[in-house]
């Protein structure tokens, strides 16, 4: 048999990654059969999950900073009481700052819909759908007590090395359903605290990469701001370059005999013709109603940005976007409240606090809410105890984040800190238990999706992560 | 001792064994009925609380299919010993066990991890505990035989718990604040006894004495030590008794280096008591410690010609070498209660001279005017000279654990080899993991025998034809000209042939295997191919001028890395001392000038990994720069992943974890930083001054201190296990390789090893790499892995065969590239869609037996470098500091005091990416900032090593082409170009433009095509005059050429 000179790996997600690596991928796919005639030689194809899933794409709310968990969505009344007081057992080993006594939080709670669940007064919003969100108190972010190392273990699982991106992963394992746009948009990211390596592919191909439009420096910009998607030429021009363009290639493909990547690059201009036209109608924000714009708070004030950025992941959601990622980031927004407390987590709820609940009533009433995984994340929380008189520390040994939509239950509480918020007590969720559920969710088995890399099968999870089964509706 | 808890705890546990077996009453329950009984209540509780607790919060992760850390709580024994962490159960003392502990603990060490247990269940196993953890043993399948957790040397700390009592003295060097070189006039003591040493000044009473020196980077090592010279001493007050008066029991340490001076006769060290000239030959009246420099050797002497000594020529180690000299002494008679310990091994005998006899039992009587002295704190007392570090005395004699502990302690703390320490670290491998086939040494395969002489070019054919042949496959026939011309010079250069060099090899009358080696020869002359072939380098080291992660900071100097690896590629440098200048350059005897210069910023290498500068905890982000060290050597140099056994014993190759923290002490014995305590003041960037040169500001590591750092078990250095001694990999390295002794960190010899020829990895790793890069896929196609989850050789023999000739060659590079390119199989054709090529591809669709030549794309680089010169705007000038200066010109100054440390502000789509002219390997290298322009046609991501690049296809790279202003800059460049050269009409043009980009003269039905699109698109809605229209016309032809397939993939 001449297959056995080489022992073919007819493992499917090894053979795509292999088509995805390009090499030999005439030669693979003549090995697949239909199966890879199906899947093409796009990486990019839309891929079979391990088992039904119930979100078909995600859209990622990311709190850059570190959002008080304490003063938001963890109620602790023992705080309050004692407020000024020490701390009563021993602190982390690791911390960032120095912090002080008890310092409980400036914000009340109020009870929400018919779950009855409390979250602060900073959210009145989100408050109104809470009957919607299943609110994980339980969160662990390990011992990452920098933004950078942070940042990365939640967009990647681990906080100093080079590892692909949540969303990376995602496209990978699933490929995307709308080929005129990328699968992986991420709305303002920060270049900063692992910058593009929060949303990077590392050693999965480049493809999976996200996509970002615009970055914590500037304002969310009004158009399409993905790169080179403005024609260089008028369309009539490019038309017909494309049509020489073709034709040569078409000759050449002769000559060279059939080459899949070759054949795929013909593919590509043409999608690059289409895409031109497909990402700035889908960013085109004036084709929504009034009532929506109104809705999500656009058109001036503190909501517009946040806004017209959740208004946008709807669309792109709705267009089949894979994965969609909304940030409130650095240097612009930022959570990082070491002082000014009150000021800084007061100003930021107020920007977000409507287009979040506008975007999950939007997704409701558009049939999407069903299948999109909504998260509101952040790198840790803050320090039950005091940095300063109005401040809190960073604090990933316990912190909270909200889930909803696709497949998790509304109303729940999930998990428990300690009496002050410092430790979790109850139901720990670490990030690769966060990110197994998300995978779970979507489909994938956060231990059967792996990838070959130096000798090794790298996973999201690498060898932890449990799925919280708890809170799937 | 048998402590009686636990005499109780075996008393009940053989009663429950008597009745569990259901017999008559036997002894032990005869004898205690009434301990029986009480134990039935504790076993029903066990039975009904704990073990269910255990079970059902434990269980998951401690039980019978997962023992996290080793621990299981399922099986008594198991429970009872404890896990990595330590014993789990102190019979009848909750506040001691782990177990209490961990269920208690808040934070990373709460157990279970997620979900506290309930008050309740605490103090039920509080309960179970404080009863003296009562678990009947069970027969059958319970019945415990457990995997041992390994045994490793505890490390116990003079002031730990069991020794702080007897501790008396503890001086450290390490703790005095005193500047470099200056004067120690008091050294306090760390014992917390106060019996601090000063000279004539302070506590004491009486004597003389001059300071010794405080030494930071001493002998010792190179850390801080007390440096002593004749005259020099230190004393304590007599009031304060280190209690080791009259008959004393006692232990004295000393961690130091001496020198051997012969101008004296006897040299003291430390002495207690009265070792003066006392008329009392009765009775030893101190505790002296001296060196005998006749015979060179240690005493202990007791004054008076009392000595109990190491013997004749003890001391010549002291001389030699660091050393923990631990001296113990029990009561009565002296020469037989003394005994010696040297590194960790006791001296072979103990030589008496006490004059009485052994049977003198000391009486130390303490000076009026100090107590406790060091070298010379009386004008009669002789003093010597040497480095002391710490000086330890206990008030009795240690055990034997103890000691072994403290030699631990301090074996690690001060570099000191201590061999026993070792032993434990030594593996052995079976026959299978040694003959493994890339441990094996290179022995260069006779040629094989082939019929066809005609098809053989280069020694390697033979190898590729005769496997072809095996298969009954056939060579394709050799590429034509053209074909090769563009081949071998985007392959060696980076670029395309000019229509002059293609017109000159079309002409060149000689045979096709002359002519292109000719063309080689000029091509391998050339700075270019430099330029070109250490991008592929700069992938495999993961090179870049930013250190990513938070600060993301620019690194000012590592174009000079980058300069230095072109330099090195281009004057054909041997790769062994390639290799050995990036490992050690730092540590080369005999470089001078700019060798020195060369040497020392090869070993940027070390520096370019990524860097987490606000990492909180320092010597874990030391330890994970090491962790990159390691995979860039591992990786790039042998082809082995390392990496992999930093947790855990390596999965699939002979590499224990041992061995990845004997390699990670010899790296950590390296400083990338410039301040221990403060990652973000900067890493190592300082002023290299050679001789004859001007100083150049370089980016290199230097010369921390010899580290001996543990194995951390699963990775995590609060959990530490056996000793790591710096060495090399075991199962190559062989029975008998031992630790090193290098005062260096030990990279030297480490680099040496690496680049020896007997080293069976890094010569077969070289020429695959190059092989690789030649023909688009290794003969070991996983090229940075050839372990055993890499993929076998296609041509163990070929490949055998060019890393022999390679190091025969002198390591030479661009030999090895002759050898390869000049030869029948890289001149073959892509064969198309014929029909031989549909047997051959059925036969191996992967072309593993290289019956073909594969199409390869152009890589990014080379992408961008074409379109420049294609439009004639490529800027050759070499190399420089143009990047650097950019990045820290451009970077934020956030901290006027550390204005060297600036975050990169340079983003991925910054115009100087689309101006600049330049070849890209020129170009800035940014972590988590690449440009788009090369990020997009997968440049390799610098935050890993890229051993082979992906090859994607997708959308984005064609909307890179049809809009970015680079791709419609230079297609108006070339426009222009076209259309102000004599060309004589539109055909001529058409064809130039053809020649220009792909090689080849146009087809007439492509002129008449390209006619006909220049046609429409002049008579098209473009506005203008007729010269601007046709400029136009020509700018969106010239576009569609750098758009094609052939001008991005090569034959």
């Amino acid at each position: 048999m001449p297959a056995n000179l080489f022992p073919p790996l007819l493992h499917r997600r090894r053979a795509l990654s292999r088509i995805a690596c390009g090499f030999g991928a005439t030669a693979a796919a003549a090995m697949l059969g239909e199966e890879s005639a199906a899947a093409g030689v796009d990486p990019m194809a839309p891929k079979r999950p391990h088992f039904v899933p119930r979100a078909k794409r995600v859209i990622f709310l990311f709190l850059h900073g570190g959002i008080s968990h304490v003063d938001t969505f963890d109620e602790k009344p023992e705080l309050n009481k004692r407020n000024g007081q020490p701390v009563p057992f021993k602190k982390p080993d690791f911390e960032f700052a120095v912090t002080g006594n008890l310092l409980g939080s400036p914000w009340k709670f109020h009870s929400h819909g018919q779950s009855g669940l409390r979250i602060s007064e900073l959210f009145p919003r989100i408050g109104s759908v809470i009957d919607d969100v299943c609110v994980v108190n339980s969160i662990s972010g390990g011992n990452e007590v920098s933004h950078g190392p942070a940042c990365l273990r939640l967009n990647t699982g681990d906080g100093v090395l080079n590892r692909p991106s949540l969303g990376a992963w995602t496209l990978y394992g699933l490929g995307s359903d709308n080929r005129d746009l990328p699968g992986f948009i991420t709305l303002t990211p920060s270049i900063y605290h692992g910058g593009t390596q929060n949303f990077g592919s590392a050693f999965l191909a480049a493809s999976f990469q996200g996509t970002s439009i615009g970055d914590g420096n500037a304002e969310f910009p009004r158009t399409a701001a993905v790169s080179n998607v403005v024609p260089g030429r008028p369309r009539a021009v490019q038309r017909r370059q494309l049509d020489l363009l073709a034709t040569a290639n078409r000759e050449y493909l002769v000559e060279t005999g059939a080459d899949a990547r070759l054949e795929a690059r013909i593919r590509a201009f043409e999608t690059a013709f289409r895409m031109q036209t497909a990402i700035p109608e889908v960013f085109d924000l004036s084709q929504e109603s009034k009532e929506t714009l109104a809705l999500y708070g656009i058109g001036g004030g503190p909501t517009d940005e946040y806004g017209r950025e959740c208004l946008m992941a709807r669309r792109l959601a709705e267009s089949g976007v894979r994965f969609i990622q909304v940030n409130h980031s650095y240097p612009r927004n930022y959570w990082d409240a070491h002082g000014g407390l009150r000021a800084n987590h007061s100003k930021n709820a107020m920007k977000i606090d409507q287009p979040i609940a506008a975007l999950i009533t939007d997704l409701k009433r558009r049939g999407l809410f069903d299948d999109t995984l909504v998260v509101l994340g952040t790198e840790f929380g803050r320090t039950p105890a005091a940095q300063g008189s109005d401040g809190r520390d960073h604090h990933p040994h316990a912190f909270s984040m909200l889930m909803a939509g696709g497949g998790v239950r509304g109303g729940m509480k999930y998990g428990e800190t300690d009496e002050f918020g410092y430790y979790v007590a109850k139901n720990m969720v670490s990030i690769p238990d966060l990110h197994a559920t998300i995978l779970h969710l979507l489909g994938l088995d956060h231990q059967r999706l792996t990838f070959r890399h130096a000798g090794r099968d790298f996973r999201l999870t690498d060898v932890e992560g449990e799925v919280v089964r708890e809170i799937l509706a | 001792m048998v402590s009686p808890t636990a005499t109780i705890a075996t008393a009940v546990l053989s009663g429950v064994l008597a009745c569990s077996a259901g017999g008559s009453a036997v002894s032990a329950a005869d004898r205690k009925p009434d301990v029986r009984k009480v134990d039935a209540k504790k076993i029903e509780f066990f039975e009904s609380k704990i073990r269910p607790l255990l079970l059902a919060r434990c269980g998951t992760c401690h039980g019978a299919k997962k023992q996290e850390r080793g621990l299981r709580v399922d099986q008594r024994q198991r429970l009872f010993r404890g896990g990595e962490s330590g014993k789990a159960i102190e019979h009848g003392k909750p506040g001691a066990s782990l177990l209490l502990k961990r269920v208690t603990a808040r934070g990373d060490e709460q157990m279970p991890p997620k979900t506290r247990l309930k008050d309740s269940e605490i103090a039920a196993l509080r309960q179970w505990v404080a009863d003296g953890a009562v678990w009947p043993v069970a027969t059958g399948a319970e019945s415990s035989r457990g995997d041992d957790v390994d045994g490793v040397d505890e490390v116990i700390a003079p002031n730990a718990p069991e020794l702080a009592k007897s501790l008396k003295l503890w001086l450290r060097a390490d703790t005095l604040q005193v500047a470099d070189g200056g004067e120690v006039v008091a050294w306090p003591d760390s014992s917390g006894r106060g019996h601090d040493l000063t000279i004539t000044r302070g506590v004491r009473k009486a004597g003389t004495g001059t300071a010794p020196q405080l030494v930071k980077k001493s002998k010792v090592n190179g850390g801080p030590a007390v440096r002593f010279t004749h005259g020099n001493g230190l004393a304590a007050s007599p009031d304060r008794s280190l209690g080791l008066t009259g008959d004393a029991d006692f232990t004295v340490v000393l961690v130091g280096q001496y020198v051997h001076d012969t101008s004296r006769t006897y040299e003291s060290i430390l002495m207690v008591g009265n070792p003066g000239p006392a008329r009392n030959p009765e009775k030893p009246l101190s505790i002296l410690i001296e060196l005998e420099t006749g015979p060179k050797q240690l005493d202990l002497a007791g004054g008076f010609s009392h000595d109990a000594s190491m013997g004749p020529g003890s001391a010549q180690v002291l001389y030699d070498q660091p050393n923990i000299l631990i001296i113990t002494r029990k009561k009565g008679p002296w020469t037989p209660g003394a005994r010696f310990w040297l590194n960790g091994e006791s001296s072979q005998q103990v030589w008496g001279r006490d004059p009485v006899g052994t049977s003198v039992v000391p009486d130390v009587q303490m000076r009026p005017e100090h107590g406790v002295a060091l070298g010379s704190p009386q004008q009669w007392a002789a003093g010597f000279q040497g480095d002391l570090a710490e000086v330890i005395v206990f008030d009795r004699v240690l055990t034997d654990r103890q000691r072994r502990g403290l030699e631990a302690e301090l074996a690690v703390r001060h570099g000191v080899e201590i061999p026993r320490m070792y032993l434990a670290s030594t593996r052995e491998f079976t026959d299978k993991e040694k003959n493994y086939w890339a441990f094996r040494p290179v022995k260069s395969p006779a040629i094989p025998k082939v019929a066809d002489a005609d098809r053989v070019v280069s020694p390697i054919d033979p190898f590729v034809q005769s496997r072809l042949k095996a298969v009954g496959l056939e060579p394709s026939p050799r590429a034509d000209r053209l074909t090769l011309i563009r081949r071998v010079t985007f392959d060696l250069t980076g670029l395309p042939p000019t229509p002059k060099q293609i017109d000159a090899f079309l002409a060149d009358g000689r045979s096709d295997v002359e002519a292109l080696g000719v063309v080689v020869d000029g091509l391998l002359a050339s700075p270019r191919y430099g330029e070109r072939w250490a991008r592929h380098w700069l992938d495999v080291v993961r090179y870049a001028e930013s250190t990513a992660n938070d600060g993301n900071a620019v690194m000012r100097y590592a174009w000079r890395y980058r300069d230095y690896v072109i330099k090195s590629l281009n004057t054909d440098k041997p790769y062994s001392e390639f290799v050995i200048e990036q490992l050690a350059g730092d540590l080369l005897p005999g470089k001078t000038g700019q060798a020195r210069v060369d040497a020392v910023v090869a070993t940027g290498l070390l520096m370019l990994g990524p860097k987490a500068l606000a990492e909180t905890d320092k010597e874990q982000s030391r330890l994970d720069i090491v962790a990159d060290q390691l995979d860039v050597t591992g990786r790039a140099f042998l082809g082995l992943t390392i990496g992999c056994a930093r947790c855990h014993d390596h999965k699939f190759d002979s590499i224990p974890t041992v061995d990845y923290y004997s390699l990670a002490s010899i790296f950590r014995s390296t400083e990338v930083f410039q301040d221990e305590n403060r990652n973000a003041t900067m890493f190592q960037e300082w002023n290299l001054e050679v001789d004859g040169l001007k100083p150049v500001m370089v980016m290199a590591p230097v010369e921390y201190r010899p580290v001996t750092l543990r194995v951390h078990r699963r990775g995590d250095r609060k959990n530490p296990g056996v000793f790591a001694p710096r060495r090399f990999l075991q199962v190559i390295a062989g029975e008998g390789h031992q630790p090193l002794r290098t005062r260096q960190s030990g990279r030297l010899e480490l680099a040496r090893w690496i680049a020896s020829p007997e080293n069976p990895l890094t010569a077969r790793v070289l020429v695959n790499r190059v092989w690789q890069n030649h023909f688009g896929t290794g003969l070991v196609a996983t090229s940075d892995n050839f372990g055993n989850r890499g993929e076998l050789p296609s041509h163990p023999a070929l490949l055998d065969w060019l890393a022999a000739d390679f190091v025969e060659n002198g390591w030479s590079i661009k030999s090895l590239h002759r050898r390869i390119v000049v030869s029948n199989t890289y001149m073959q054709a892509s064969r198309g869609a014929t029909k031989s090529a549909a047997a051959a591809r059925r036969v191996d669709p992967d072309n593993r037996l290289m019956w073909t030549m594969p199409l390869e794309r152009l890589d990014a680089e080379a992408l961008r470098d074409a379109v420049l010169a294609v439009s004639g705007r490529l800027d050759l000038t070499p190399g420089g500091s143009e990047t650097g200066e950019f990045l820290y010109e451009r970077g934020q100054v956030i901290d006027q005091k550390r204005p060297t440390f600036r975050p990169n502000r340079v983003r991925s789509d910054d115009p100087f990416y689309s101006d600049s002219r330049r070849r890209s390997v020129f170009l800035p290298v940014v972590r988590n900032a690449m440009p788009d322009i090369l990020a997009l046609f997968d440049a390799a991501d610098p935050n890993g090593i890229v051993a082979r690049r992906n090859d994607t296809t997708v959308p984005s790279q064609s909307l890179f082409l049809l809009n970015h202003p680079f791709v419609l800059e230079n297609s108006r460049a070339l426009a222009t170009r076209i259309l102000s050269s004599p060309a004589a009409d539109e055909t001529a043009r058409i064809a130039l433009a053809y020649r220009l980009a792909v090689g080849r003269s146009p087809r007439p039905v492509e002129v008449k095509r390209v006619s006909e699109f220049l046609a429409a698109e002049v008579a098209g809605e473009t506005k203008g005059t007729p010269e601007e229209k046709r400029l136009v016309a020509w700018t969106g032809f010239a576009q569609t050429l750098f758009c094609r397939n052939e001008f991005l993939y090569l034959k």
